[in-house]
């Protein structure tokens, strides 16, 4: 009897200690400020698989030997970066996951420690191997593919071997800005255009307009028209998310399409938002119809933007970055239960995020613009009224109030919000802090480098990876043309 | 029965060349001697950072290769386009607006070779026909001729053929070997059918270059 009481005794100790070694969605961004140096965190956000097998709470091998850390000093996990960090170089020199690297080192160098499959990258070049010099005939039939869309003739082929070495250079940046031009690239379902595809997520169904749907509701091809805009000619990408302008896009041969900037003013290029007011494709037609739609709280919009535009989910509790509640006034505007403390662990940031959406309207407070870019109410100027005006997809005051009946406190919710642990005023701040954050950068370039090198960055590549997204920042002034310049002469790219 | 297994066996020699493509730096081999070939100008992918051609890249190969138009090379029950609709997801394209699906596929798909199959097989049919109808505009098969009973007429115009196919489709000659290979597929074709034998060989070796991992990846 006696012994029984005392199995059960330790089983419900043992649990004790076992919930305080779990960690909590914050530990991953907080294991970066632990460990700002490690690549896994260069323009990065770590996520939940550095100590679980997926998702939590299953741990994969390096999250047991940490718990093991924890329930042997019989501490609690850290809930700062020094904390963490010495928790972590207590189980450094182990090989957790028995891949032939300790723990440290894969994190100073990149790979995951709780994965047998994830090691150190081993350089496969050493300097002054021929074998690994870069192939400019191979750069060559690359370019044509990649950016082209088709492989050389073979008679150009030959006359470019026969180049001398400085003019093989001069010729790839030529052929490079060439191809750029070609339809393959930057025409419609063209490599850029692809690109955006996850950015502005289309649905064939309600398409409106040109290659019309089923149910003709929205025209999303301005949202590629700008995008597109942005990536090429040396544009700033930046202006995806901060132009106040729409693009027009004009097939004018057969093998070049030209896109051209329009001057910003409301119904006559598109879109119903208030020119002052718009920031890019956070607050197109489409993407208020689709995201935010009749929500109160614009999660899904944010959600999404931050996996658009960061390579960020906030699903996998990546990016989390709460500020304190009481300067963010973090409270359930909407009566979702979003305070209760298993909810709050996400929703400090999240929330917060979605404070300076409060007054862009989706289709809230109007039945008849389910008619869509045709609607009546959406026919003139007259119609829309000013931010006085509860009209969809603009910025409209009375929003709040609106949905106050049904969220009753909701017009509570503050335009102040926070991003990225930055508080900002407006849409517009809070898109200016996106696209200045290394994330931004990082996710963009790889954007590329996966079109181009054909897999994301491997940990031989990681370092060559961040010189280019962080060039792409500071040299290269957010120019994708001129990062692609960069980019054909790393050896990841020239190198057979 | 044979011939089934002397494709096979080309189609393995392109398999063998990949896997020595994919060779591994440092591994000490040299150009030409990792595809045991005298010849050079293959290039070595010896980083292995090989990447598939997708749907859009090897419809517009094919058709830049063999000089046919894009959307007519591959047409299913005679209308709908092979790589444009019908197989541009099993060869690696996205369908945003119809299947909501925003990134290519990582992985290839098991119907994935059967696609290039479709597509490679019915491009070169193409060709082989507009070259058999006119040889001396041929594309590929420039100046091929013909017995009356479908066979073909041994002459330097064969051997020329084979060396425009891996001119135009690789940038590079045939090596001896290659070329020796091609030239003895088509004493299998004809021993196994002798009636329209040289426009089987045409077909077949178009199919057996342009289905090879050389031509499918780079």
């Amino acid at each position: 009897m006696f012994s029984r009481l005392a199995l059960t005794i330790t089983l419900l100790l043992g649990l004790i200690a076992l919930s305080k070694a779990q960690a909590k969605p914050l530990e991953s961004a907080l294991f970066c400020k632990s460990f700002p140096e490690s690549p896994l965190c260069a323009g990065a956000s770590v996520s939940c698989n550095l100590c679980h097998n997926g998702a939590p709470p299953a741990f994969n091998s390096f999250g047991v030997c940490l718990k093991a850390a924890l329930l042997q000093s019989g501490t609690e996990l850290p809930a700062d970066a020094e904390g963490l960090r010495s928790l972590v170089e207590s189980v450094g020199d182990d090989d957790c996951d028995a891949d032939g690297f300790a723990n440290m080192q894969e994190i100073q160098q990149g790979s995951l420690p709780g994965s047998f499959a994830s090691i150190p990258f081993s350089k496969a070049c050493k300097s002054g191997d021929p074998a690994c010099s870069p192939n400019p005939d191979y750069v060559y039939k690359k370019i044509w593919l990649d950016v082209c869309g088709e492989p050389p003739a073979y008679d150009e082929f030959v006359k470019f071997k026969k180049f001398s070495a400085p003019k093989k250079a001069e010729a790839l940046d030529k052929l490079l800005d060439t191809c750029m031009e070609s339809n393959h690239w930057r025409g419609k379902d063209g490599v850029v255009w692809e690109i955006g595809h996850y950015k502005i997520r289309p649905v064939g169904s309600v398409k409106s307009g040109e290659d019309p749907g089923i149910i003709p509701i929205v025209d999303y091809y301005a949202d590629f028209h700008l995008f597109v805009y942005s990536q090429i000619d040396g544009h700033d990408a930046r202006d995806m998310l901060l132009a106040d302008y729409m693009v027009s896009r004009n097939e004018a041969t057969a093998t070049r399409t030209v896109y051209t900037k329009l001057t910003p003013q409301r119904l006559l290029d598109g879109q119903v938002m208030q020119p002052e007011r718009r920031v890019g494709l956070l607050t197109t037609f489409w993407n208020l119809s689709f995201y935010l739609n009749y929500t109160g709280i614009a999660r899904v919009l944010v959600a999404q933007a931050f996996n658009a535009y960061l390579g960020v989910s906030l699903a996998q509790m990546q990016g989390l970055n709460p500020p304190d509640p009481e300067l963010s006034l973090f409270k359930d505007y909407d009566s979702k239960g979003v305070t209760r403390p298993e909810c709050a662990q996400c929703h400090m940031t999240i929330d917060p995020l979605t404070y300076p959406f409060r007054n862009y309207n989706g289709l809230t407070g109007t039945t008849r613009v389910l008619q869509g870019q045709s609607a009546t109410p959406l026919q003139n100027l007259a119609n829309l009224g000013d931010e006085r005006n509860l009209t969809p997809l603009s910025y409209a005051l009375p929003r709040m109030e609106y949905l106050n009946d049904q969220y009753p406190g909701i017009k509570a919710m503050p335009e102040v919000g926070y991003i990225l642990g930055q508080r900002v005023n407006n849409l517009r701040e809070w898109a200016q802090v996106l696209v200045a954050s290394d994330m931004f950068a990082a996710n963009l370039v790889k954007d590329y480098w996966k079109v181009m090198i054909g897999h994301e960055p491997r940990g031989e590549e990681i370092k060559e990876f961040e010189t280019l997204w962080r060039n792409f920042k500071s040299v290269h002034n957010y120019s994708v043309k001129a990062m692609l310049h960069e980019l054909i002469q790393t050896e990841a790219y020239s190198v057979p | 029965m044979y011939l089934k297994a002397k494709i096979l066996s080309l189609l393995l020699m392109g398999l063998c060349a990949s896997s020595c493509l994919k060779a591994q730096k440092g591994d000490g081999l040299q150009k030409g001697q990792a595809l045991g070939v005298a010849d050079a100008s293959v290039t070595e992918e010896l980083s292995g950072n090989v990447k598939r051609k997708r749907a859009d890249l090897l419809r517009n190969s094919l058709a830049k290769v063999l000089v046919l138009h894009p959307q007519g090379m591959c047409l299913e029950l005679g209308r709908l386009p092979c790589a444009d609709l019908v197989h541009k997801v099993s060869l690696g394209g996205m369908n945003a607006y119809g299947n909501a699906q925003y990134r290519y596929p990582e992985h290839v798909s098991v119907s994935s070779s059967m696609s290039l199959d479709r597509l490679v097989m019915s491009a070169c049919i193409q060709r082989a026909q507009m070259d058999l109808i006119n040889p001396a505009q041929g594309i590929i098969f420039k100046g091929i001729e013909l017995s009356v009973d479908g066979r073909l007429v041994k002459s330097a115009a064969v051997a020329q053929s084979i060396q425009t196919l891996y001119q135009r489709a690789f940038l590079r000659d045939a090596t001896e070997s290659e070329q020796e290979s091609l030239l003895q597929f088509y004493e299998s074709i004809y021993a196994e059918q002798p009636i329209g034998a040289a426009r089987n060989w045409m077909v077949l070796s178009c199919y057996a270059v342009l289905t090879s991992v050389e031509a499918a990846f780079y």
